[in-house]
């Protein structure tokens, strides 16, 4: 990993002021909702009062869209990789410069949304809830960062931000239909064994929840004496085959020191 | 000249190239056994399984264990790989309070349902299913003791007015129940969390929010159906009087010579009036006779009328009770009745008594009234 890399995705956010607008808006949203529930309800904390962890994934998208795209549209990247520096450790480091920056802010923010009840009970920050809620979204930062360097890496500019949304789209028409053909087998289930088909189904369903929603839901970890394997090895999955296919795809690609 | 130790720019990292194809490969072989052999699979990964804190009852010897100690059935429909139900299992169930409060006060059951049996459902699902109709893949629901071979309606359906919470009774006596203010001062009820109706009495839980709610939830589900339902504000004659011989034309009727009991006892010193005899048979239990206890014995245009026309007795059946039903089965029987609720109109003018099974609105209920007097009043 390359701290120098690191350092610089984070300064280019920082220069980037409508980016800096959208994580500021991003922060005040809940913690404003947050608090007023919470000056109104002076109750216990519990993981209801708390925002969900899906908001790890707004993040990772404000600190990920055209993170490898902007340098190959400007012909930054070039510049880059004529220092004594692999495609490899480059690729890894901005996966994991924006997987830290927007955990961090995740994170903070989590915090921040029960500030007015940790002033009255500090040890409050210390809650279960507050913590599983907290990792979970450390876990769905670097996931979700994952694919989203691996989309930029295909593309220049931020047209990995349309790849996205075509993915997303293809994943809601398939709901539509698969919606469509379960009814059709819940229906026919006494005449056909529909079974295989359904499985099927539901099969590339899971891929598609396991790309675009990389989520190990730890409080049930932490509550009872459960153990679901299946969440953990589709992010161990999807990061490492994401990080290999943009090494693979940047590797095999030809970059101009002129901007696109 | 000595080759550099330095990687090239376009270096190929194997070893995570290997370490994605061997967790991808997993990752495969987990999800596609996951749907296709998930029995075996279920043996690392039910997250509903591992030792639980709450006795479990198998569901037959539950509901007999329930008639004998009148305690609740506590129903828990949990569905496998679902959210809530894992939330439902790990965080409510294996709290210290929560299974101790179950234990104490109630008789739980678990059934738990695989989306993917729907093609052979398992025997016990389909049954509970058909008779309790849960729409929701994690939720709870309690069965009163007396209340076992009762659907989901009757059992949601309450004619207590704590239970109901119902607060300002000024929406029964206009007979527009729905549109006065529930939960408002009986008990501190609040939305949901989850924006999914009230927390306070019911006789549901459906998906997990919290512990606490939960808990609020169970303090109230092994209350359910405890309290007595409402008799309403129809001036009810004391049901000893229902055995008595009616008045003839305008003579007052005695009592005569049937002895009455003591509750009666001030009755048997004065003389009754002639009105027509209006027998009423409810249940403590149920949907329609909780309707008819909120829309006619509370609005005011209809308790008026039987007040004042009739002379009114309530004859209350203990739903799953034979021996308090024993005395009053005999007045069912008399007049063919074999459902609840139901109306006798009796009078000495009337040729044979006026019945009415059942209690579809209070408008049929209020028709079936007046066409009980007018007949009378033909008659005479």
């Amino acid at each position: 990993m390359n701290r120098a890399v690191c350092i610089t995705t984070w300064r280019e956010f920082k220069a980037n002021k409508v980016r800096v607008i959208l994580l500021t808006l991003l922060f005040l949203g809940p913690i404003v909702m947050f608090t007023l529930q919470r000056c109104s309800n002076p109750e216990a904390l519990n993981s209801d009062l708390l925002s969900h962890p899906l908001m790890a994934s707004f993040f990772t998208l404000l600190w990920a869209s055209g993170v490898i795209g902007r340098e190959v549209q400007n012909g930054t990247i070039a510049l880059v990789l004529a220092r004594p520096i692999t495609i490899a450790n480059y690729v890894v480091s901005k996966w994991f410069a924006v997987g830290f920056a927007a955990s961090l802010c995740a994170v903070e923010a989590v915090f921040c949304e029960h500030i007015v009840s940790a002033f009255n009970c500090p040890s409050l920050l210390w809650a279960p809830e507050v913590l599983t809620n907290g990792f979970e979204r450390v876990i769905l930062c670097f996931g979700t960062a994952a694919f989203l360097v691996f989309l930029s890496s295909l593309v220049s500019g931020l047209k990995d931000l349309a790849l996205l949304a075509g993915f997303g789209f293809v994943f809601v028409l398939y709901n539509a239909f698969a919606q469509t053909v379960y009814q059709c087998a819940v229906n026919t289930a006494h005449l056909v064994d529909t079974s295989f088909a359904v499985n099927c189904g539901r099969l590339v369903e899971s891929l598609f929840i396991g790309i675009l929603f990389p989520y190990v839901p730890l409080s049930v970890f932490i509550s009872g004496n459960l153990f679901a394997y299946g969440p953990i090895f589709s992010l161990l999955a999807l990061v490492t085959c994401c990080l290999s296919f943009s090494i693979w795809v940047l590797t095999h690609r030809e970059f101009s020191y002129a901007a696109d | 000249m000595q080759p550099t130790k330095s990687k090239g720019t376009r270096y190929q990292p194997k070893g995570l190239y290997i370490a994605a194809t061997v967790l991808l490969a997993i990752a495969t072989f987990y999800s596609v056994g996951e749907q296709f052999a998930e029995d075996w699979f279920n043996q690392f990964n039910d997250g509903l399984s591992g030792k639980s804190l709450i006795q479990w009852r198998a569901h037959d010897s539950a509901v007999s264990e329930s008639k004998r100690t009148k305690k609740p059935i506590l129903y828990a429909f949990l569905t496998k790989h679902d959210t809530a139900s894992l939330q439902m299992y790990g965080d409510g169930f294996h709290d210290g309070k929560i299974a101790a409060l179950i234990n104490s006060g109630f008789i739980p059951v678990r059934v738990d349902y695989n989306r993917r049996e729907y093609n052979h459902p398992n025997p016990l699902t389909s049954k509970l299913h058909n008779q309790y109709g849960y729409t929701s893949t994690c939720e709870l629901l309690v069965v009163p003791s007396h209340m076992i071979d009762m659907s989901i309606n009757d059992i949601e359906s309450t004619a207590n007015l704590s239970e109901a919470g119902i607060e300002n009774t000024a929406g029964l006596e206009s007979g527009n129940r729905y549109q006065y203010n529930y939960n408002n001062r009986y008990r501190n009820a609040y939305g949901r969390t989850d924006g999914i109706g009230y927390n306070g009495y019911s006789a549901k839980f459906a998906g997990y929010t919290n512990k606490r709610e939960l808990i609020d939830y169970l303090y109230g589900a092994q209350h359910w159906h405890q309290l007595p339902p409402t008799k309403g504000k129809v001036a009810w004659v004391p049901l000893s009087v229902g055995n008595t011989p009616l008045s003839v034309g305008n003579t007052p009727l005695s009592v005569g010579n049937t002895p009455l009991s003591v509750a009666s006892a001030p009755l048997s010193s004065k003389k009754l009036s002639a009105k027509p005899r209006l027998l009423v048979f409810v249940d403590n239990a149920g949907s329609n006779s909780d309707s008819m206890r909120l829309d006619t014995f509370w609005n005011s245009q209809d308790y008026s009328f039987i007040n004042q026309n009739f002379e009114p007795v309530l004859l209350e059946f203990h739903h799953d009770d034979a021996a308090f039903n024993k005395p009053l089965e005999a007045m069912k029987e008399k007049y063919g009745i074999t459902s609840l609720p139901a109306l006798v109109i009796e009078s000495k003018k009337l040729a044979a008594p006026l019945v009415q099974f059942g209690h579809n609105n209070s408008e049929s209920t209020r028709e079936f009234l007046k066409s009980g007097v007018k007949k009378s009043e033909i008659r005479r």
